[in-house]
């Protein structure tokens, strides 16, 4: 099928939407370094998910380290800008990068597919992570919506040291 | 390469290198941990024989195993499939078994999450049962359970054909979104047509109880999953978390379920992380030389022994005064 082709940047009109996907994912990062989950989640449908899976199952059938509505994200965020949760006090700082973007169209969104290289600060330690993205952007406006962003760490079935801020 | 099932030894390479070796296969496989055994479909095993019976080392905790295998109307909990997940504990393990046995930590912790005010906060109904060989439960009385024990109310709940039921709240103590009243009545149902209304009655009286098995097993029923803690080093312990399934309770049920422990018990999950800091910090105030000892003697005045137990206050130490007193014993036994 033809939308399910990976999108090449061999038109302007598609280096464009290219340019417009990459640029989206680049402020995204900044918006979640900056720790501005309040303007992050907006970017969010609120008929979207949010998965860090912890097994190659489906999230209905294996265990998670987070499956989100709109409506958990939303306390999770409210809990992370908490200053008695303990596990972000002080809060872990992070920077991430954002590469390897692979857009495919689809009838209901583009299909996007990044890998990212994160670094975080708890307490002296720098603890470093890297996986790949899956975002399922809609077009809103003059820009996109997040429907589903699914985070697969490389070290997703390992023990997990304190990793408590938003992916 | 070893036999899967008993261990022995059945293939080395190029074996004719060994012909004038005293080399026999018979002395090398795998070494069977000499005393193994299972209750409830946990499988225990001890790496020194001296020790007793299963049974006897279990004790008077085998009331609330047994209380956790009767929550399945099947009375069969099966393991889910890649339902495991692993976070690091960056302190000792027996911090880490000290939390499961805290009743008191619940509203400063894990303030954020509950959504309690820790200053108005009242101590709940319930109590802890600390154990021979220093195993624990602690149970807590959810408050929308203290009418369901009552027989005759669930033999009435389980006959009331749909319609909504408020104490079915019992389950839904984390304050994450739980279960529909209709997924608990159907719940409710399986349970009393399984095992009648009197055993169903007091199976859902112990909703709120948590269950730790010296020195490394914790079960959480509330949010179905049991902990099982490896000791990786004297300030690193791995914790796996596994979920778990009641046969004969509904998949709405199950999935619910699963998302509880996601959401309650993960490295970012809404309850874990907050426990996981709090240990980290423990384990740092610890190298102060400064400070000798650690305080263990809060409700030591409450304490009544029940049945063998040694029972106080939800939010009493006693079980964590069993843990070390267990811990205390083996560590000072002669070495044979």
């Amino acid at each position: 099928m033809a939308t399910a082709e990976p999108l090449h940047q061999d038109s302007p009109a598609q280096d464009l939407l290219y340019r417009a996907v990459e640029d989206f994912l680049y402020r995204e990062a900044l918006l979640l370094d900056e720790r501005r989950f309040d303007d992050w989640l907006e970017l969010f449908a609120t008929d979207g998910f949010y998965w860090i899976p912890a097994t190659d199952l489906e999230p209905a059938r294996g265990v998670s380290h987070a499956y989100d509505d709109h409506q958990t994200l939303t306390e999770r965020i409210s809990r992370l800008q908490h200053p008695r949760t303990w596990s972000q006090d002080p809060p872990s700082r992070t920077t991430r990068a954002v590469s390897n973007v692979i857009v495919t169209p689809g009838a209901e969104h583009l299909s996007v597919s990044s890998v990212f290289v994160l670094y975080a600060l708890r307490k002296q330690h720098v603890l470093s992570f890297a996986g790949r993205y899956q975002h399922h952007l809609r077009v809103r406006d003059d820009s996109f919506e997040i429907a589903f962003k699914k985070v697969t760490l490389i070290s997703f079935d390992q023990a997990q040291p304190n990793i408590n801020f938003i992916w | 390469m070893y036999n899967s099932g008993d261990g022995r030894l059945v293939g080395v390479p190029f074996a004719d290198a060994y012909v004038d070796s005293a080399f026999d296969k018979a002395d090398f496989g795998l070494r069977a941990a000499p005393r193994v055994g299972s209750y409830a479909g946990f499988v225990f095993a001890s790496l020194s024989s001296d020790v007793e019976s299963l049974e006897d080392h279990l004790g008077g905790v085998r009331r609330y195993l047994d209380l956790l295998i009767d929550s399945s109307p099947d009375r069969q909990l099966n393991v889910v499939d890649k339902g495991s997940l692993k976070y690091m504990v960056p302190a000792n393990w027996k911090i880490q078994a000290e939390n499961v046995l805290d009743g008191y930590h619940g509203p400063y912790t894990h303030e954020t999450a509950l959504k309690m005010d820790a200053e108005s906060w009242n101590i709940p109904d319930g109590y802890v049962a600390s154990f021979p060989h220093g195993h624990g439960a602690v149970n807590l009385i959810l408050p929308e359970t203290v009418e369901l024990p009552d027989a005759e109310k669930f033999r009435a709940l389980a006959q009331m054909p749909g319609g909504s039921d408020e104490r079915g709240g019992a389950l839904n103590i984390s304050g994450l979104r739980g279960m529909s009243d209709q997924i608990k009545r159907e719940y409710f149902v399986a349970l009393v047509e399984s095992h009648g209304p009197e055993r169903a009655a007091e199976v859902l009286g112990a909703a709120g109880m948590t269950i730790y098995v010296f020195p490394n097993l914790y079960i959480q029923p509330l949010n179905q999953h049991y902990r099982v803690f490896r000791p990786i080093a004297a300030d690193q312990t791995e914790a796996e978390i596994v979920a778990y399934r009641l046969c004969g309770a509904s998949e709405a049920w199950e999935q619910t379920m699963l998302m509880k422990v996601n959401g309650w018990a993960t490295a970012l999950g809404f309850g874990q992380p907050e426990d996981v800091e709090v240990f980290a910090s423990i384990q740092e105030a610890l190298q102060a030389r400064s400070v000798e000892w650690l305080d263990f003697s809060r409700g030591l005045h409450r304490e009544r022994l029940v049945d063998g137990a040694v029972t106080a206050s939800f939010d009493d130490e006693t079980c964590m005064r069993g843990l070390h007193e267990e811990w205390l014993r083996l560590m000072s036994k002669e070495v044979v």
